[in-house]
């Protein structure tokens, strides 16, 4: 099975760990900590970062061995920092940006469960709003890498199917 | 309690509407208030060296505040009011308790208030509702925002001062938080052009909430606790 749910679970738990007290404060000292969320904040906090719960799109490519196709998915991390000033705003997201962009760099094979990762920021934007706040948000896309997909659990299950119908004179 | 001004102050007289005159003792132009009975209105007399009377101000005592200064001062993360000084998270407070009662028809706390009575009518209707005392002699209560002279007073001269205490006695914390939102909206800073009612951004077009256009206030929130709370409308029938 392609391993959407590990690699995106290893991405989460990943930044709940950066995002915290014992490393996000040493290295970024006065900055908001982030919450970290499964999926979109039912309601948003003024500073949160957020992993999409589902894969939303999905290439094959030729693969690194014969029959068995390389596969890329993005996991996506949305990021989002809302304060009075635009300074204040604009520099607690570019500091969040930083710090997903690192924690995948680290290791970009996410625990093992793909084979590498690249990073791409899809959509960023600043905005007022109506309480005289400015918002500063951005989805990261974290573009996974599996570079032989074997299906062997099928493979049997197909082949058989296969068999069943050469047997019939299908 | 001192007096922004450069001349220099050497004694205080506070003169209260109830309780006794006192005069507090002076530090380097500043002196600590003594308590006074609630509501109440006390009058200062600042006076320089020679006794001349600097300035005069009104104090007003009222039976309760609707949040702390800290409560402000410490209101979210996404704003800076920390380093904002006393009097600036104080003026503020005290603009957006004046729009938040006006709007309600009705205060929060105890006030003392007056209506100017010119003599016509049978009833006089009070500038103010939850009257809950009458100061004036010669007028009767006949509801909590309403006042009959008593027989024989038609012959006293008008226009006349009917003088009442006034207001709820508890602040439900809906309005507190309401009050608090509103004050910390004044204080942060503008985020648009003077007039503008909208803008075109990285997320879209954005409509501006417009006090006196779309509601009371700036915040749809708090325009929903005036109406909870507020009274609507200032008479009784």
């Amino acid at each position: 099975m392609v391993a959407f749910i590990e690699a995106r679970n290893v991405l989460q738990e990943r930044l709940q760990r950066v995002f915290s007290e014992e490393v996000f404060s040493q290295l970024f000292p006065g900055i908001q900590i982030p919450k970290v969320f499964f999926g979109f904040p039912k309601t948003e906090p003024p500073f949160y970062v957020a992993v999409d719960e589902i894969v939303d799109s999905l290439e094959t490519g030729r693969g690194a061995t014969s029959g068995h196709a390389e596969i890329t998915f993005p996991l996506h991390v949305w990021a989002f920092a809302q304060h009075s000033s635009l300074r204040v705003a604009s520099d607690t997201l570019l500091t969040y940006l930083h710090t997903i962009i690192y924690s995948v760099l680290a290791d970009p094979q996410l625990d093992f469960t793909v084979d590498n990762s690249t990073l791409t920021i899809d959509n960023a934007g600043t905005a007022t709003d109506s309480s005289k706040y400015y918002q500063a948000a951005a989805s990261v896309a974290v573009q996974c890498t599996v570079y032989s997909v074997c299906p062997a659990e099928l493979n049997n299950a197909i082949r058989k199917n296969a068999i069943r119908k050469e047997s019939n004179g299908d | 309690m001192e007096l922004d001004s450069s001349s220099p102050i050497s004694s205080v007289t506070l003169l209260p509407r109830f309780g006794e005159q006192t005069a507090p003792e002076v530090v380097e132009g500043s002196f600590v208030p003594p308590e006074f009975p609630f509501p109440n209105s006390v009058t200062v007399e600042w006076r320089g060296e020679s006794g001349s009377l600097e300035a005069t101000s009104t104090l007003e005592i009222v039976s309760g505040i609707y949040f702390t200064l800290d409560q402000l001062r410490n209101y979210s993360e996404q704003d800076d009011f920390s380093e904002l000084p006393d009097e600036v998270l104080f003026r503020a407070r005290e603009a957006a308790i004046e729009i938040f009662e006006k709007n309600a028809n009705r205060s929060f706390v105890q006030r003392l208030g007056f209506t100017r009575d010119y003599g016509h009518g049978e009833l006089l209707n009070l500038a103010h509702g939850d009257v809950y005392e009458l100061l004036s002699k010669d007028y009767q209560l006949i509801s909590d925002s309403q006042a009959c002279r008593v027989p024989g007073c038609h012959a006293l001269e008008f226009p006349r001062l009917v003088e009442y205490k006034y207001g709820l006695d508890g602040i439900p914390s809906a309005v507190s938080q309401a009050v608090l939102s509103l004050t910390a909206y004044m204080l942060r800073p503008s985020n648009r052009p003077i007039g503008a009612t909208g803008e075109s951004s990285d997320a879209g077009y954005i409509h501006f909430t417009i006090a006196g256009r779309d509601g009371f206030t700036p915040i749809p929130e708090v325009n929903a606790v005036i109406q909870q709370f507020g009274r609507g409308f200032n008479l009784a029938w």
